[in-house]
């Protein structure tokens, strides 16, 4: 009978159990390190290995053990001590064993998010990409697996955004997309976003280039962002009833980086846009929402809200904020010297209309807004109140020239990028257009974007150049006038100077945001 | 802060670490995102290039295409 | 016990069948873990499955299968065991009355057994048993012949028969003597510690074979009147690197056999092929095989021999990956990795991980050392082998396509995707989806 003191000495047994005795050694050493544990050992219930435990003060003279069992033994100082550690024991027995043992090394492909997660127990956010079919069901696991989901990929039904979107509020995740081009979290850009300085603004989007534009003003204009949470196209609709933009308020309300906050989508469905103007409402940071086209005029009372219709106008609610007024000066690499003639052209030629050619699809809702008042205007992506444009790929794939109108195309619409790469990512399939609209003697103005950052072609300048170079230097009598913004930072990937500069030597005009482009455009088409 | 505060657990963060473990959501912006790329994979290679920990998937579609992928979003996985 | 029990159809009551299935595969999981096979005795055939006293019943390995598509190995093996049972007078007329209709085939699956390669499996041979202690349930298979010309690779010659005999008459007989005489050997026990010294149990077995003679040795010198005829059994136990592959095979089967039958389970069950089709079980699916062609192993050739010898794959013994031996340890078997051609030994483990990806859990039990202690992936499901693309991953020897030659060498083969595929469709189907 071992001389066991003080302490207190119990085992267990797991009958008909095996574990080989070097795994059984680690388990033991894991339960010896247990506070007020004394000793401990995990054996197979062998005569030799029972008698070494009886020796070690583990054991009571008599167990009854076959060798197929194993036994568990502990001495502590507590009995509350002994009882823990045999109840770890247990546990670290039914643990999956890679679990117990460390992870292994991971240097084969990772098949799947739960291999993922396995792999790197930290990994808490899967950003989506795989054809639409098939997103719902990989977003469905990363939130099964305990992450939050951005989903990139488009296609996906409205009927499986929703159960998406609800299984993973009740999960307590959020759910970015579908169709959410542009995440800035933490500081980290996700797909399409732009490398902006860290700040207390917090974002809510449901328009990728939207959320590009306004964070890339900010940033010109010193203003630091602390998040920008994407929601995709669809989250403000009746049918999703805004869950992810809800959810995203809720965070950034919650967060204490973040001070204030800018909602940006098109106009929502009606209920759902008092549901989340409620919701903006009741945080007490000051908020500045663009509903594209809605200036808020039908708006209820809503508090500290400042309504807004354009990026731009959402980004100079917030600037003037922080620094009490606009510093117009803020962006030396933009043109922003010689005001142009108003109605340059309309005098000696046919020149009267303008074609924006976009790659972003806020970018060009945003354009419509401005450029709404005048008859006549056209779109493919049309906003209320705009004439729709169905025929635009048909014609530009033709070679035929657009209407006889203003027309302000989305290039990224599904029209233009079946089979294709979207123009962020291969500005090339614009050039077609730009040629075509340059080539149109009715044309007077060619307005143009151009998004940088992280996922946008790293020299989307150049292809734009590659056109020009095929004809004179624009004057607006015998090539149109070109009109362009360029949406990014000094940080991002691309060198946001050397895309300006190279677009001013080719007489391009650029402006400090799309609604700037925009006006200039206006005020070059004489509609001034 | 008062003792009852305390009883009632609203501000005590002892009682509320006793609770139900963070939701997912909760932490988003608090801690910087691990994340696992599921598709393109320049998206992973811009975040590696910006020191951000990121797992590449190795995706392909599911065996049986559609049909199956439909199945498997009823029953499981 | 008959395995022929009609799966019960049921329709799930709510809508979340995700949980149900997953509860469902949870609880198959368990009973595979919570198994206890034991080696108990070897028993003659008829006396194990009393359905082979009647008529001329061959039972092989794999799904069922006519003699007209059976391969060449196949059709050597039937002809042979007519011979050796009696049926037939010389090989070809076994030829004839196989060709004639003159014989029943069966699956073993169908009567509680496995065999590898072509399996033939007929009354008077002795068949190794292991029981299910958990479960209560038994399961049968022959004793391993060796290597070189063997009936289950298609050998039929003198050499072939004579050695059935003799394990009929010598060495089942001292086998079954002499655990009866025991406690059994705990086999659950023996495969631990198999996989820390380098076998996955399908291609290598030589710490299992070493570990399992030393187990029956003494209860077989206890037993044995005739040191001569000891001497011969241990020295052809101890020259066998696969004798406990049939072990294995029968451990397999008894502890996959309670998992049959488990309404909305989609784990497999069995794998196995008769050298035409590749066939699988899911639990909730009853009886039905779901089959394809099946695949030729990619692998290593014997000396003498290429690819253009081999004979598509074979055999029940696939039954030892459905219980995450085999390709799925291939991580505890390094050695195993290149006698397959599976690339580098460090490369090995990466096939035990890819496995975890389409399996609901793994073995605590059962873990490989190499791989930080990882458990054996166990419990294929089909919903993840078909999300994951992955197809179970199979160690497996390769027969000469003629008969009666023999082992050509080992590679590696998947289980074809379409059975997976199928089975999940039926298994919609089933639940109305």
């Amino acid at each position: 009978m071992p001389d066991t003191g003080n302490l207190f000495v119990y085992h267990r047994l797991r009958r008909q159990y095996y574990l080989d005795s070097v795994a059984l050694m680690r388990l033991s050493q894991q339960l010896t390190a247990a506070e007020d544990v004394s000793d401990a050992a995990l054996m197979m219930a062998t005569p030799a290995n029972i008698e070494i435990m009886q020796n070690a003060g583990l054991l009571e003279a008599n167990v009854d053990a076959s060798p197929s069992d194993l036994v568990m033994a502990v001495a502590a100082t507590t009995s509350d001590a002994a009882d823990n550690a045999l109840k770890l024991a247990e546990t670290l027995l039914d643990a999956p064993s890679s679990s117990r043992a460390g992870k292994a090394s991971g240097e084969q492909p990772v098949r799947s998010i739960r291999q993922a997660v396995a792999l790197s127990p930290d990994a808490n956010f899967a950003l989506i990409s795989v054809p639409g079919e098939f997103a719902a069901a990989e977003a469905g696991k990363a939130i099964r697996n305990g992450m939050n989901v951005m989903v990139f990929s488009d296609n996906v039904s409205v009927d499986e955004e929703l159960a998406l979107k609800q299984e993973a509020r009740e999960l307590g995740c959020l759910v970015m997309g579908p169709d959410c081009g542009t995440a800035i979290i933490a500081g980290v850009p996700l797909a399409f976003a732009n490398r902006v300085n860290r700040g207390s603004v917090g974002v809510v989007g449901a328009s990728g280039t939207g959320i590009q534009e306004v964070t890339c003003l900010l940033d010109r204009a010193g203003v630091g962002i602390s998040h920008a949470i994407g929601v995709g196209g669809r989250d403000l609709s009746a049918q999703i009833g805004g869950i992810s933009t809800l959810q995203a308020l809720d965070l950034l309300d919650a967060d204490d980086a973040t001070e204030s906050l800018v909602l940006i989508s098109k106009p929502p469905a009606a209920q759902v846009r008092d549901l989340v103007l409620q919701r903006v409402a009741a945080s007490k940071k000051p908020a500045v929402v663009c509903f594209i086209g809605d200036d808020g005029s039908a708006a209820d009372a809503v508090g500290q809200i400042q309504m807004v219709s354009t990026l731009e106008a959402a980004a100079n609610a917030v600037t003037r904020s922080y620094k009490g007024s606009l510093d117009a000066s803020t962006s030396a690499a933009v043109d922003t010297s010689g005001e142009p003639t108003p109605g340059a052209t309309a005098s000696n030629s046919q020149r009267r209309f303008i074609r924006g050619l976009y790659c972003g699809g806020t970018l060009c809702a945003e354009a419509q807004v401005i450029l709404g008042a005048h008859a006549g205007l056209l779109s493919n992506a049309s906003i209320p109140g705009v004439e729709q444009l169905d025929t635009a790929a048909d014609t530009i794939n033709r070679g035929a020239d657009l209407p006889a109108a203003h027309c302000l195309l989305d290039l990224g619409a599904d029209e233009f990028t079946r089979g294709k790469p979207h123009p962020m990512i291969e500005p090339a399939i614009r050039d077609a257009a730009i040629e075509q609209s340059m080539s149109d003697d009715t044309t007077a103005v060619v307005l143009l974007d151009c998004v940088l950052g992280y996922g946008s072609h790293i020299d989307p300048a150049a292809s734009i150049i590659r056109v020009l170079e095929k004809f004179p230097r624009p004057d607006g009598k015998a090539v149109p006038h070109i009109v362009a913004s360029v949406t990014g930072t000094e940080n991002d990937p691309q060198d946001f100077a050397a895309q300006v500069a190279a677009l001013l030597e080719y007489g391009v005009q650029v402006c400090e945001s799309n609604a700037a482009a925009v006006r200039r455009a206006q005020i070059l088409a004489g509609l001034g | 802060m008062s003792l009852n505060d305390n009883k009632n657990g609203k501000t005590d963060p002892i009682a509320r670490s006793g609770a139900a473990p963070l939701k997912p959501a909760a932490s988003l912006l608090n801690v910087a995102p691990h994340i696992v790329n599921v598709g393109v994979p320049g998206f992973a290679e811009e975040l590696a290039s910006q020191g951000v920990s990121v797992v590449q998937l190795d995706w392909r579609p599911p065996a049986g295409g559609a049909r199956l992928a439909k199945i498997l979003s009823i029953v499981g996985t | 016990m008959t395995s022929e029990i009609p799966s019960s159809v049921t329709t799930p009551k709510t809508d979340d069948i995700a949980a149900q299935v997953t509860a469902a595969n949870k609880l198959a999981v368990e009973r595979m873990l919570a198994a206890e096979p034991v080696l108990v005795d070897v028993v003659n055939a008829q006396e194990a499955i009393p359905e082979l006293a009647e008529g001329r019943k061959i039972l092989h390995a794999g799904p069922p299968i006519d003699w007209s598509r059976m391969c060449g190995p196949m059709r050597g093996a039937i002809a042979g065991i007519a011979v050796f049972e009696g049926w037939a007078g010389s090989l070809a007329d076994a030829e004839n009355m196989a060709a004639a209709g003159e014989f029943e085939f069966h699956p073993n699956h169908h009567f509680n057994a496995v065999g590898p390669m072509t399996g033939m499996t007929t009354r008077s041979q002795p068949l190794m048993v292991v029981e299910n202690r958990k479960f209560g349930n038994r399961a049968f298979c022959a004793i391993n012949e060796g290597l070189g010309k063997v009936m289950r690779f298609g050998g039929n010659d003198e050499s072939v028969l004579k050695r059935l005999a003799w394990l009929r008459d010598v060495a089942g007989p001292l086998m079954q003597q002499a655990l009866r005489g025991s406690d059994g050997v705990d086999v659950k026990n023996v495969i631990a510690r198999g996989l820390t010294m380098g076998d996955e149990m399908h291609q290598r077995n030589v710490a299992c074979s070493g570990l399992l003679l030393r187990e029956l040795s003494p209860h077989l010198a206890r037993v044995s009147k005739d040191a001569d005829q000891l001497a011969e059994l241990l020295a052809f136990m101890g020259g066998n690197d696969q004798f406990f592959l049939n072990v294995g095979m029968a451990t397999g089967k008894s502890i996959m056999d309670p998992v049959r039958d488990i309404p909305m389970s989609t784990i497999v069950t069995a794998m196995s092929r008769n050298g035409t089709d590749f066939g699988i079980r899911v639990s909730s699916l009853g009886d039905r095989w779901f089959t394809a062609a099946v695949e030729m192993p990619q692998g290593l050739y014997f000396p003498g021999f290429t690819e253009k010898d081999a004979n598509p794959d074979m055999g029940d013994s696939t039954i030892v990956e459905t219980i995450g031996l085999g390709g799925f340890a291939m991580g505890a078997s390094p050695a195993v990795a290149g006698f397959v051609g599976a690339g580098a030994a460090s490369d090995a483990g990466n096939y035990t991980r890819s496995m975890l990806d389409i399996c609901f859990s793994e073995n605590p039990e059962w873990s490989i050392p190499g791989l930080d202690y990882q458990g054996v992936p166990t419990g294929i499901d089909i919903r993840r082998v078909v999300d994951a693309g992955v197809a179970p991953v199979i160690n497996t020897g390769i027969a000469h396509r003629e008969p009666g030659i023999g082992q050509v060498g080992a590679g590696i083969v998947r289980a074809p995707m379409d059975c997976f595929t199928d089975a999940l469709e039926a298994f919609a189907l089933q639940l109305g989806i």
